[in-house]
């Protein structure tokens, strides 16, 4: 039965219409592998066992009475723990939320739902998605299932290592510097962050609303675009959502890339970067090539300040947004205050963790009168210059090929006492929230140590199907020998 | 640079955070190497640019002024700390 998690969600759907298996069948394989597996990996924080039962109960009766169902029907997915479930346990993996139980649900998770998907559970991340390692939860270490020794990335560090250690076939997560795509990086699976405004975020526990986005950690790409068809959509209850056409991203994968034209752009190769992460996106570079795209010089002068936008924007909406954490409506909340004040004070004090203190502390800082023009608006000024930067790139490509992440996956404790250490993993991600772009990462190889290494495609505004198309491409390739990813 | 105790205690004050002593300690490090960090910035001329508040170009999203239902009162004061009738209870803010 455990050979079936392995299996991707595309393969399952297969099976399941042909009735070769039920969904009742795999949702207990499924949750049999995470009763076996949890106590090491650790990346959930809820698991909904028997909900996940009902449904997939619901879902055979529906596949038997020959109804026609959604690709996803019956298969087994995990949700980040900052997307709002009906009736479910939502926690953002703080303390603040250790108790809180949403009255209605995300639009993804309603839509999920819709789609006859099997929620099997909830997943750990970075407190309030703040951090690159999942180090910051309240509630416990993920394990990176490559090589458990070693973090899984952040912040949606449940979600990449559910899907590599097969506790779901997919997952949801959050991306709002690279949380999506970083981990799924270090873990070995795909992960993509839509274009701005592509999936709603209604639902969505607000870290930075101008740079969060939703978006799915799958075993492939082909699982990846399924996913993504599900979730995108305008939707009414988000007034940030697109009004975009919407487009069949299973029909971009092609397999084929020829006279695409790929740019890489030269200052993702610089400082900090190690050789076997450079040397296997050259080698994808090579790949293209010999594929018949054209592999453009190009260069991104504006990664060199990216960081330093992303922190300041970011920290800055986030001082705002964690503003209504105040102890009277919902979560956690002192005890034995004597007035509002207190209450305030000693709810968000003894509810927060370090690095969620930080973060509104600088964002505090950027946003305060004195300094406002001098940070917080020169970044969004710095913003505008980041954008017009890859417009200039998409005049000549139709999208960049970077790392994901300089690095590999570390291990615990390794950048978790120096919190600038810690942002340098996200350099070549955070660009891409603050132009809006769509980006995804897929694994390509390994390093020295057999640790997953991924490469980053990055699209311009809705070219989704451009992204997708080249990494399908690129994951169908098998010219320069890349390495399968494997448990060890 | 680090950022003056007195600093942190105002902006933990604007965050509402009650910071100990070895907390503030910390952040005016942490938070002055951020901000030495993002010095950088100044050094970009940005004089003729505008900036930007959202990636996606969406304005003035207005929606058709319907009614309909809301959370029932019953839902929403499940999650309460403390809720007592329809309300929410907090500590004596009057004398």
């Amino acid at each position: 039965m455990h050979s079936l998690c392995k299996m991707t969600a595309h393969a399952l759907s297969e099976k399941l219409k042909n009735k070769e298996i039920s969904a009742l069948e795999l949702t207990k394989a499924q949750l049999a592998i995470i009763k076996e597996k949890e106590p090491e990996i650790e990346s959930y924080i809820t698991v909904t066992e028997d909900t996940a039962l009902e449904k997939a109960a619901e879902v055979d009766k529906k596949l038997a009475a020959g109804e026609s169902v959604s690709p996803l029907a019956g298969i087994p997915m995990g949700i980040k723990d900052n997307i709002s479930t009906k009736g479910i346990l939502t926690t953002c993996a703080s303390k603040m939320l250790y108790n809180y139980v949403p009255p209605f649900n995300a639009t993804v998770a309603e839509k999920l739902d819709a789609a006859d998907s099997v929620m099997v559970g909830k997943l750990n991340m970075d407190e309030f998605a703040m951090g690159s390692s999942t180090e910051n939860s309240y509630f416990k270490k993920t394990k990176n299932p490559r090589n458990t020794a070693c973090v899984p990335g952040g912040s949606s560090g449940g979600a990449a290592a559910a899907v590599a250690a097969d506790e779901a076939v997919f997952t949801l997560g959050s991306d709002t510097g690279g949380s999506i795509r970083q981990p799924a990086s270090l873990c070995g699976v795909v992960g993509m962050k839509p274009t701005y405004g592509l999936v709603s975020r209604y639902g969505l526990v607000a870290f930075a609303s101008s740079l969060d986005q939703i978006g799915p950690l799958t075993k492939d790409v082909t699982d990846c675009a399924m996913v993504l068809q599900e979730i995108a959509g305008w939707d009414k209850k988000d007034s940030t959502s697109l009004p975009a056409e919407k487009l069949s991203y299973i029909s971009a994968l092609t397999g084929e890339c020829k006279g695409m034209r790929i740019g890489l752009p030269r200052e993702y190769f610089g400082e900090g970067l190690d050789p076997n992460v450079r040397e296997a996106t050259l080698r994808a570079a090579g790949a293209y090539e010999k594929m018949g795209a054209e592999i453009v010089d190009c260069s991104l002068p504006m990664l060199a300040y990216a960081l330093e936008t992303y922190y300041l924007i970011s920290s800055a909406e986030a001082s705002s947004n964690l503003a209504r954490y105040d102890g009277v409506r919902y979560g956690y909340r002192a005890e034995n205050c004597k007035d509002l004040d207190e209450l305030f004070l000693r709810t968000r004090s003894e509810g927060f963790g370090t690095e969620v203190k930080r973060r509104i502390m600088l964002g505090t800082f950027v946003l305060s009168s004195g300094y406002y023009d001098a940070y917080y608006k020169k970044a969004l000024k710095t913003r505008t210059l980041i954008r017009q930067d890859f417009s200039n790139v998409f005049k000549k490509c139709d999208c960049i090929l970077t790392p994901t992440s300089p690095v590999t996956a570390w291990k615990f404790g390794e950048k978790s006492e120096n919190p600038l250490q810690m942002y340098l993993a996200d350099l070549y991600t955070v660009s891409v929230n603050i132009a809006g772009l769509p980006a995804l990462s897929m694994p390509y190889g390994t390093d020295d140590g057999g640790l997953p290494i991924g490469v980053q495609l990055i699209g311009n505004t809705l070219c989704e199907n451009t992204v997708l198309r080249a990494a399908y491409a690129l994951e169908q390739d098998t010219s320069t020998g890349k390495t399968e990813v494997t448990a060890r | 640079m680090a950022i003056e105790i007195k600093e942190i205690e105002h902006l933990a004050d604007l965050a509402r955070l009650a910071l100990s002593e070895k907390e503030k300690e910390q952040l005016s490090r942490e938070v002055g190497q951020m901000i030495e960090f993002a010095d950088k910035l100044s050094t970009l001329d940005t004089t003729d640019t505008d900036p930007t508040m959202f990636a996606a170009n969406v304005y003035n999203v207005f929606r058709e002024d319907e009614a309909m239902p809301s959370l029932p009162t019953a839902a929403i004061l499940q999650n309460a700390p403390s809720a007592d009738m329809e309300c929410f209870v907090v500590p004596k803010t009057v004398e």
